[in-house]
């Protein structure tokens, strides 16, 4: 059964709480679809123009119902706030026990306002909220935070969402990690904590969840295990989690080799960083990331120093790389030593920063440093030491990192607003255009993949409501030439040809509503999204039935998640958002790929974007001229209070839909 | 009586649950919790791991994972210890120990007798005792198959870090284990993008 809302103002420092309303239930089933509703609900009182960093933002924790449970599927709680990388809604997903624990105490909702007058923590303990005083946690990086709430509470079973040093010092790009290791990065929801000066919120949970007919749950819980030992792909997924993807996706030709100028890793390169070097020589156990989870598909490790070159450096223990963390810093900046990848992953989890923006300012860097346009004279005068920046330094990777985390120096200063703002700062310094060797779209970082070839990714980049990112819809539909599962999606096999236009926008707006529609019930996506066939959403009812008592079908779950896309839609419509800034950056859009590779030769961006974008507006029925909501689509999902909302402000298409 | 063939035979063969052990294998508890939410939804019916009879330790930094499980011990230093007789060897389950609520004066001296840590206490004080859910543990059937430690030629069923067999089966799985988890395996021929 669900918990409450539990709203805290740190302003005030007034705690009050609330039954979720059951029309809200109905409407958009909980995780992401509450979450959302939650922020919109505070939007419509508060400007959403405001400065994220402002005391006006909102930060809202929040876990679906199957999250926290036996369910099999992992508890993958949800951060949204106004997010501050992109200047525009942001929400941010993590594993970890918090968000268990938080709903364990009977609160599946946590919005907190406000900004408190000293550096602060929230002990959430069942129904007792209290507000601490974090002073002595300052610039604690996030291992040791959540250690020293441990210590200080006396209890090994409080769990945390802290920030570090990055979140403290207000680098845009800022994340939240969960249980001293798991990051909700991507949009800056650390740098909002740290602007409400809130380093953490622990919660201690002993109530539990109470199951409407736990017989059923039980059954349908072991339902869901069958049916994953079923499935071909959860043996892999149970080996080596998302590293396999490396070699997967040097088959396909989508590794953003050398900041994003290949497509494919060199024989070498890969040899050193597939995933089979990490279950070899560092991997010592499976792990789950957060409780309820069957596949576990993250790993402890423990380097022990003798296995790669870099290793006597990065000697102790962590969990396992993703596949992000790999092709953020082995394949952009071309590092080929696995204990690196190791050491970037627990390190940046640990400092509170998006990895993928590092990487990403590091890549860039490493280009530049290779064409000539910086220089050790600049390094020097930047940060004061003498750092070379060649492709494969750890060393300067490192340097980088700790500058803009820490804030320490220039450079640390330049890239405090991610990627893209630093290489704008970069262009004014340097006098010369630069951001021609970023990839970047709606002023922050892609994800460090390489999406040329590609068009559902590459408009799923241009669409994201939380920025550029591939969490909102992510399928493999499209690089893997998945006809099958295409016809299943869209009725159409269209989406599962590789390389053309044809209904990729089609794919990516479904896509979105479909991990939308999991996301609301606060399950980890990862198997599903992969496999829509087997673990369509509807396979997910008969345990959210169980354990709320409430009747749902897979259409009504379905509309959820369109709902839940739809009010995120309209946040970023009211911040101005239309069709023309749904682009993705000028190395994307305009220049073809040197070496190919797998792929044609000569696929940009530019050639099939405006097409993909007018049918993605058309599938999710909104007006492909502007990009923004119809009244006609909102009403039909029960939404016509935003319409009412987005119609006083300018924000609604003033077309009629033509269908 | 004499004894027949047949009847010898049957004296080999393991009587029928009662025997088994529930084991947790080490080294392959990858710590979803699943077993504590899972014994508390079957107990209490509700999702609560501080409800739950096993329990997970866990010590992150040192890769330390390992659920904590009643061996039903026979004679039952739990059982010999309680003053009130209200944890007891049940009639119909041999070997089970039980506990009866209803006599218990929470006097927690189980708790000390216990050499494996392994008897429980809710935040309400009451002490959690695993029944073997009567013979079919729940925990054990929720717990996730690891095919990646499934030794070869292993034809006992699911590999899961909780195991709920006769004793000799647990020997020999974990004696195939220990042979058969190289450090150094192959990547494995998988289906992941395999229609490209």
């Amino acid at each position: 059964m669900y918990g409450d809302i539990l709203r805290i103002d740190l302003t005030t420092e007034k705690v009050t709480r609330e039954p979720i309303p059951r029309e809200i239930i109905r409407k958009y089933v909980g995780g992401e679809g509450i979450n959302d509703w939650l922020l919109w609900e505070h939007f419509s009182r508060v400007d959403p123009r405001i400065d994220p960093l402002s005391e006006g933002n909102v930060l809202i924790l929040g876990l679906g119902p199957l999250g926290g449970t036996c369910f099999g599927q992992g508890s993958k709680m949800k951060f949204t706030f106004k997010g501050v990388t992109y200047n525009m809604f942001g929400d941010s997903v993590a594993g970890g026990a918090f968000g268990a624990k938080m709903r364990w105490a009977g609160h599946d909702y946590v919005v907190i306002t406000g900004r408190a007058k000293r550096p602060s923590y929230i002990f959430i303990s069942n129904d007792a909220v209290e507000l601490r005083d974090a002073s002595r946690l300052k610039g604690k990086a996030t291992k040791a935070t959540h250690q020293a709430i441990r210590e200080e509470i006396g209890d090994e079973e409080v769990d945390t969402a802290c920030i570090g040093p990055a979140g403290e010092n207000g680098v845009t790009f800022a994340s939240i990690t969960t249980s001293g290791w798991r990051s909700a990065a991507r949009t800056g929801g650390g740098a909002v904590m740290g602007s409400k000066n809130l380093k953490a919120i622990a919660v201690r949970g002993t109530k539990g969840i109470p199951v409407h007919d736990p017989r059923a749950f039980f059954q349908a819980s072991k339902d869901m295990f069958d049916r994953l030992s079923g499935l071909p792909i959860t043996e892999a997924w149970k080996r080596e989690g998302t590293l396999m993807a490396i070699e997967t996706y040097n088959q396909v030709g989508s590794n953003p080799w050398r900041n994003s100028q290949g497509i494919v890793l060199p024989a070498d390169a890969l040899a050193k960083l597939q995933g089979s070097v990490y279950r070899s020589l560092f991997k010592v156990r499976p792990l789950a990331c957060s409780p309820g989870c069957s596949t576990a598909c993250s790993a402890y490790h423990r380097v022990q120093g003798h296995e790669t070159p870099l290793a006597k450096k990065y000697i102790g223990p962590g969990d396992k790389p993703e596949y992000l963390t790999v092709a953020s810093f082995g394949a952009m900046c071309d590092i080929r030593d696995y204990a690196a990848m190791n050491h970037y992953y627990t390190w940046t989890s640990d400092l509170a920063a998006d990895f993928l923006e590092l990487g990403n300012i590091c890549g860039f860097l490493m280009e530049l440093w290779d064409r000539g346009l910086i220089t050790a004279r600049d390094m020097q005068e930047w940060t004061g030491e003498p750092i070379t920046m060649e492709w494969g330094n750890a060393e300067a990777v490192d340097k980088v990192i700790e500058s803009i985390a820490f804030q320490r120096n220039r450079l640390g200063e330049i890239f405090k607003g991610g990627v893209y703002k630093g290489a704008q700062k970069l262009e004014q310094i340097k006098g010369m255009p630069l951001l021609k060797y970023v990839t970047y779209a709606k002023g922050g970082s892609v994800i460090n993949e390489e999406l040329r070839p590609f068009p559902t990714w590459m408009t799923n980049m241009a669409v994201s409501s939380r920025g550029c990112c591939h969490l909102k819809a992510v399928t493999l539909v499209d690089k893997t030439g998945r006809q099958d599962v295409s016809q299943a999606l869209l009725g159409n096999p269209g989406a599962g040809i590789r390389f053309t236009p044809d209904m990729k926008g089609a794919l990516s707006a479904i896509t979105e509503c479909v991990t939308a529609a999991y996301n609301c019930l606060g399950v980890c996506i990862l198997v599903a999204v992969f496999d829509p066939i087997n673990l369509p959403p509807g396979t997910h009812i008969p345990g959210y039935t169980s354990l709320t008592g409430i009747p749902l079908t897979a259409q009504e779950l379905y509309l959820a998640g369109q709902r839940a896309y739809n009010l995120e839609k309209a946040f970023n419509s009211r911040l101005g958002y239309t069709r023309k800034d749904d682009k993705v950056c000028e190395r994307w859009m305009k220049e073809p790929l040197a070496d190919p590779g797998p792929t044609p030769k000569g696929m940009k961006a530019e050639d099939y974007l405006e097409h993909t974008l007018t049918e993605y507006y058309q599938w999710h029925g909104w007006d492909p001229q502007t990009g923004l909501q119809t009244r006609e689509g909102l009403e039909k999902l029960e939404m016509k209070e935003v319409a009412d909302l987005l119609e006083r402000e300018g924000a609604l298409a003033r077309v009629a839909l033509r269908r | 009586m004499p004894v027949t063939a047949r009847g010898a035979a049957q004296v080999l063969l393991p009587a029928p649950s009662v025997t088994k052990k529930l084991v947790a294998l080490p080294g392959t508890c990858c710590g979803c919790n699943i077993c504590e939410m899972v014994c508390s939804l079957t107990h209490t019916g509700s999702v609560n791991p501080y409800q739950a009879r096993v329990k997970v330790t866990m010590v992150r930094e040192e890769g330390h994972i390992e659920p904590i499980i009643c061996q039903h011990c026979n004679p039952a230093p739990c059982e010999i210890s309680c003053p009130t007789k209200a944890l007891f060897f049940a009639a119909n389950l041999p070997g089970v120990v039980l506990l009866d609520n209803s006599k218990c004066i929470k006097c927690y001296r189980c708790v000390q007798a216990c050499p494996f840590g392994a008897i429980q206490v809710s935040p309400r004080g009451e002490i959690l005792k695993c029944d073997l859910c009567g013979g079919d543990p729940a925990c054990v059937q929720l717990c996730q198959e690891r095919p990646e430690f499934k030794p070869e030629g292993w034809t006992g069923g699911k590999v899961s870090t909780l195991q709920f067999l006769e004793p000799h089966q647990v020997t020999l799985l974990k004696r195939m284990l220990r042979i058969a988890q190289p450090k150094d395996h192959q990547p494995p021929a998988h289906e992941f993008g395999a229609n490209l």
